[in-house]
């Protein structure tokens, strides 16, 4: 598995940050880097034009049969370009499986690694074997947690990744857009991290939401979002992809889902869920008492979701 | 400049689709700047009613233009794609706008295989559309005007960034941009030829034969967007934290 990282920012002037990009790609499973030296400082600013060529540059070197992007951010920006120049298909919000089953009549297929995605409201879904296809497929991946046999390498030690640096310009030339011309100094976007958030939680109580956001902080876990739709760019929520869903009350506000995804809608007592909210969900939490939903509850709860030890 | 409303889910899914929320939102945005917007619609059948396209121009869109062939009926990104740019090229169209999540699949292939065809830009997740004359602070920006600004939500970072041509635009979805996009459709009603008031634009028929590319390059043996499969999602009803932990945990 290769990672692809832009040298600008991964590492910058920042030597000990390189180093700890490194160690969380090669905790995440990557054997080496691909290292972008050949871009400069986009400000942030994620799009095909700032991108495109370095993916392409990478995807020419190591010719791959399946491009990972994350759903929420740079998936939706990146993947459908790359695919294009690539002669790939694209699966937006996607998971991988193992085929358990044989693809072709004469047994063979098993033990594959296909893209699958949900369509039809999650009634159906598609299946791509970029081996039947004979093709390569980028997809891009809902936010998932970390299990806990992450480290299965061979040493205990942390994997560093060899790092190959390479130039988008002496692979690629030409055929591709001019730089964007930004018109305005970028700002902070404060709800950005519910794009990435693996447990993202819809509540529409402001003031419960921002007691979680707090003891979530509070107590270093990163991996969830806590979102008041009401308050939220729907763009943003549009985009995110997480593994968990926890609707609070019956926020009809939809993000996307991926076929692992599980939304959970927690019923306050003596309250009822609509049909057609029923059919949204895939867990139903009746909670017996208002206790249970309170901030503290809460992040208890969330706290063991993400945990990343096994208790 | 010429914008338009890339409407290719009907091809997608070969069915007679209403307009989606978010293309209304793209039309209304795109009027709003003051572009002549030109709806571009694939089909794989003439039968199919152009209900998007109809209500697209009930909005405002100034022309409407149907391609349409059986070969059309393909779950092929750059099949579809491929005859779409050039009737782009033909009715010298500057930017394509398509709504993200308006694919009833939610794929965005056919917007970015129609980007590199045409070597054109692709942007996405742009939340918001505005014409530069509108905020033109000087006669620098002024000279400019016409041209599209959008916001873009990326790195955690809000930019905002000169829309150049070509290019091929994804808005984000707006669900609650309801009263908003009512209140738009208020300004734009105001604003609305006089011919469009009948409600009986004519919308042009194109077939691929007349376009120019091959059938054999739309309708390719390959299903890009994977075969289709049936996926049981039991719901299941539980009253603890505790079991949801269980239930959900790693």
């Amino acid at each position: 598995m290769f990672a692809v990282v832009s040298w600008h920012e991964a590492r910058g002037d920042d030597d000990t940050r390189f180093r700890s990009v490194l160690e969380e790609l090669g905790d995440s499973g990557a054997d080496k880097v691909l290292c972008c030296s050949g871009d400069g400082d986009t400000g942030g600013l994620v799009e095909d034009a700032t991108h495109g060529r370095m993916l392409l540059a990478a995807a020419h070197r190591i010719p791959p049969v399946l491009v990972l992007l994350p759903a929420g951010g740079v998936g939706t920006a990146l993947g459908p370009t790359l695919a294009a120049r690539m002669g790939a298909a694209f699966a937006p919000c996607a998971d991988l499986l193992v085929a358990e089953t044989p693809s072709r009549p004469d047994g063979r297929g098993i033990g594959r690694v296909q893209v699958v995605r949900l369509v039809d409201g999650g009634k159906q879904r598609r299946r791509l074997d970029p081996i039947d296809l004979e093709r390569p497929v980028v997809a891009t991946l809902a936010a998932g947690r970390t299990s806990h046999d992450r480290h299965d390498r061979d040493t205990p030690n942390v994997f560093l990744p060899d790092v190959l640096p390479f130039a988008p310009t002496a692979a690629i030339s030409g055929g591709f857009p001019s730089a964007l011309e930004v018109v305005e100094p970028a700002r902070a976007d404060d709800s950005a991290s519910c794009e990435l958030a693996s447990v993202l939680v819809l509540w529409d109580d402001g003031p419960g939401a921002a007691a979680l956001s707090a003891l979530l902080r509070e107590r270093a876990i990163t991996d969830a979002s806590v979102v008041v739709p009401a308050h939220t760019p729907p763009a943003l929520l549009a985009r995110a992809c997480p593994e968990i869903v926890i609707r609070i009350g019956c926020s009809s506000e939809l993000v996307q889902r991926a076929p692992r995804t599980r939304v959970v809608l927690a019923l306050p007592p003596g309250q009822s869920a609509p049909e057609a909210l029923l059919e949204e969900v895939d867990v139903l939490w009746e909670v017996q008492s208002e206790r249970e939903l309170g901030p503290e509850a809460l992040a208890g709860l969330i706290a063991q979701l993400t945990a990343k030890e096994a208790p | 400049m010429k914008v338009g409303l890339l409407l290719h889910g009907g091809a997608a899914v070969n069915a007679a689709l209403a307009l989606h929320p978010t293309d209304r939102d793209v039309v209304l945005a795109a009027l709003a700047c003051n572009v002549d917007v030109i709806v571009v619609e694939a089909v794989a059948a003439l039968a199919l009613p152009p209900r998007a396209a109809t209500e697209a121009l009930a909005l405002g869109a100034g022309r409407a233009v149907r391609l349409t062939d059986s070969a059309l009926d393909t779950r092929d990104g750059p099949g579809v794609a491929r005859p779409v740019a050039e009737l782009v090229h033909r009715f010298a169209i500057d930017v394509v706008l398509f709504g993200e999540d308006a694919d009833p699949e939610g794929a965005t292939d056919v917007p970015g295989a129609l980007a590199y065809l045409l070597g054109a830009h692709y942007l996405a997740g742009v939340d918001e559309l505005t014409a530069l004359s509108r905020t033109a602070r000087n006669e620098e920006e002024a000279a400019g005007a016409g041209a599209l600004l959008a916001t873009v939500r990326s790195g955690g970072r809000v930019h905002r960034v000169r829309v150049p041509a070509p290019a091929v635009v994804g808005l984000a979805p707006s669900h609650r941009s309801a009263r908003a996009s009512s209140e738009a459709g208020a300004r734009v009603e105001e604003r609305r030829p006089a011919h469009d008031q009948s409600g009986n634009q004519p919308i042009e028929v194109l077939t691929l034969a007349e376009l120019g590319p091959s059938v054999s390059l739309v309708r390719r043996p390959s299903e890009l967007r994977g075969a289709l499969e049936s996926a049981p999602r039991p719901l299941v009803t539980l009253q603890s934290a505790a079991r949801l932990a269980a239930l959900l945990g790693l």
